[in-house]
């Protein structure tokens, strides 16, 4: 019986770490944390001078030219016409890219949640002629990638969510 | 003199009309080639899109003004799009998905291939006529202890049966180019004779750069590697030579 109530106030203790709301007085405890951006700096898509390959992500070819994704920055422009001497003719900047497909002019890519369209007619001022939101389910405006956590609730005031990151805080009031 | 201008109004808008069909339609619009780690792929007058468990079909046949047709739960952990003929091949950490686009806008699930030597893995997968070539790579976080290329017989495209295989050390992308395929290795870029598909010959292996994923594009072979691109001359398929390095 004394064993069944120990075992009834460990879980009582036990219980009380899984409280919805943390005190934020409390010391600090590992939480999911949003890192921001602007929206405008997330949707900041042009053309860059060419540079040199950072991160290689995916490829792609059409026509005479090569495109490179430099992960979550971009794309690489290469034309390969003289195949022995390709040149890297421009950065196309798209913040949070990975993906990329291209047909006539146009070029599709991810721009973190959402899929745009770029006329690359002249590839040396690309204009965004289309978007669609919130497509791709990249990073979650509302929740950590995990459940059972404490994190910082969300304000969507201070911009997109580009990343979830666990670190010690202190004030972590939402959870789930 | 009025009836002449309306018909002259008329057929102005007539000619206008057919020119801004022409121009909407695209017909013939050329599209651009992925590698077999591509999570967008073109097919026709759509745009496939595969993310963690999700297929999405957007209609371009306006290229400038794609429509959201569809989206489709496929299962987890997605990971590419490969486009065959009507179908589109999709591969995920355990499974590889045949879909048939008979209609473009509702892709239909013919039939999913499991290997029967390997349970989770990570696998890119390209398709040539009756057989699918996929990679089933075992290391790091997609777990067991062997990674192999796998030939899987597709003629029933509802039964996919695993024919052959071939053992490799840490395979990714890959791609074919007539007989040869082209095999992304921890190991190096490996050549395979595939006129018998389902045994597969390692012709040579070249090295020096760490591959991912590669594009066979006209007579050349576009290589992902870590640090940027190499293109090969693949005008004799067995033996790409080098062209350049774009980093």
């Amino acid at each position: 019986m004394r064993t069944l109530a120990c075992l009834f106030l460990v879980l009582l203790s036990l219980s009380s770490c899984y409280e919805d709301n943390q005190d934020p007085s409390a010391s600090p405890v590992h939480a999911w944390v949003p890192q921001y951006m602007p929206v405008a700096d997330v949707q900041q898509i042009g053309i860059q001078t060419a540079k040199a390959t950072q991160q290689a992500g995916k490829i792609y070819a059409f026509g005479n030219y090569l495109f490179q994704n430099d992960v979550q920055q971009g794309f690489h422009v290469i034309n390969n016409t003289d195949k022995k001497h390709p040149v890297k003719l421009a950065f196309l900047k798209v913040p949070y890219s990975t993906e990329i497909a291209i047909r006539g002019n146009f070029l599709y890519t991810n721009n973190l949640n959402d899929l745009v369209v770029i006329d690359i007619s002249n590839i040396q001022s690309p204009r965004v002629v289309k978007r669609i939101e919130k497509v791709f389910p990249v990073i979650d405006q509302k929740f950590p990638p995990v459940s059972n956590a404490f994190f910082q609730c969300p304000d969507p005031a201070k911009g997109v969510v580009v990343k979830w990151e666990l670190k010690p805080v202190t004030g972590a009031a939402c959870r789930r | 003199m009025k009836k002449l201008s309306i018909l002259f109004f008329l057929g102005c808008a007539f000619f206008w009309q057919c020119s801004k069909d022409a121009g909407s339609a695209l017909v013939g619009t050329p599209s651009g080639t992925g590698g077999s780690l591509a999570r967008f792929t073109l097919l026709g007058t759509y745009l496939y899109t595969v993310d963690d468990r999700q297929l999405k079909v957007f209609d371009v046949t306006n290229a400038g003004d794609p429509v959201l047709k569809n989206t489709i739960d496929v299962g987890i952990s997605i990971e590419t799009i490969f486009p065959f003929k009507d179908k589109l091949f999709i591969g995920s950490s355990s499974v590889v998905y045949v879909y048939s686009v008979a209609d473009p806008a509702k892709p239909q699930k013919l039939s999913e291939a499991v290997s029967p030597l390997i349970r989770w893995r990570c696998d890119p997968v390209v398709a040539k006529d009756t057989v699918a070539f996929a990679t089933l790579r075992t290391n790091g976080p997609c777990g067991g202890t062997q990674s192999i290329l796998a030939c899987y017989d597709i003629k029933d495209v509802y039964n996919p049966v695993q024919k052959g295989s071939y053992f490799v050390s840490e395979p990714y992308g890959l791609g074919y180019a007539g007989d040869v395929l082209y095999v992304c290795d921890k190991s190096g870029l490996l050549v395979f004779d595939i006129s018998k598909a389902y045994q597969p010959k390692l012709l040579k292996s070249l090295s020096g750069a760490s591959y991912v994923d590669v594009i066979p594009f006209g007579d050349v072979l576009i290589c992902w590697v870590t640090d940027g691109m190499i293109v090969y001359d693949i005008t004799d398929n067995q033996n790409p030579v080098l062209l350049s390095k774009i980093i």
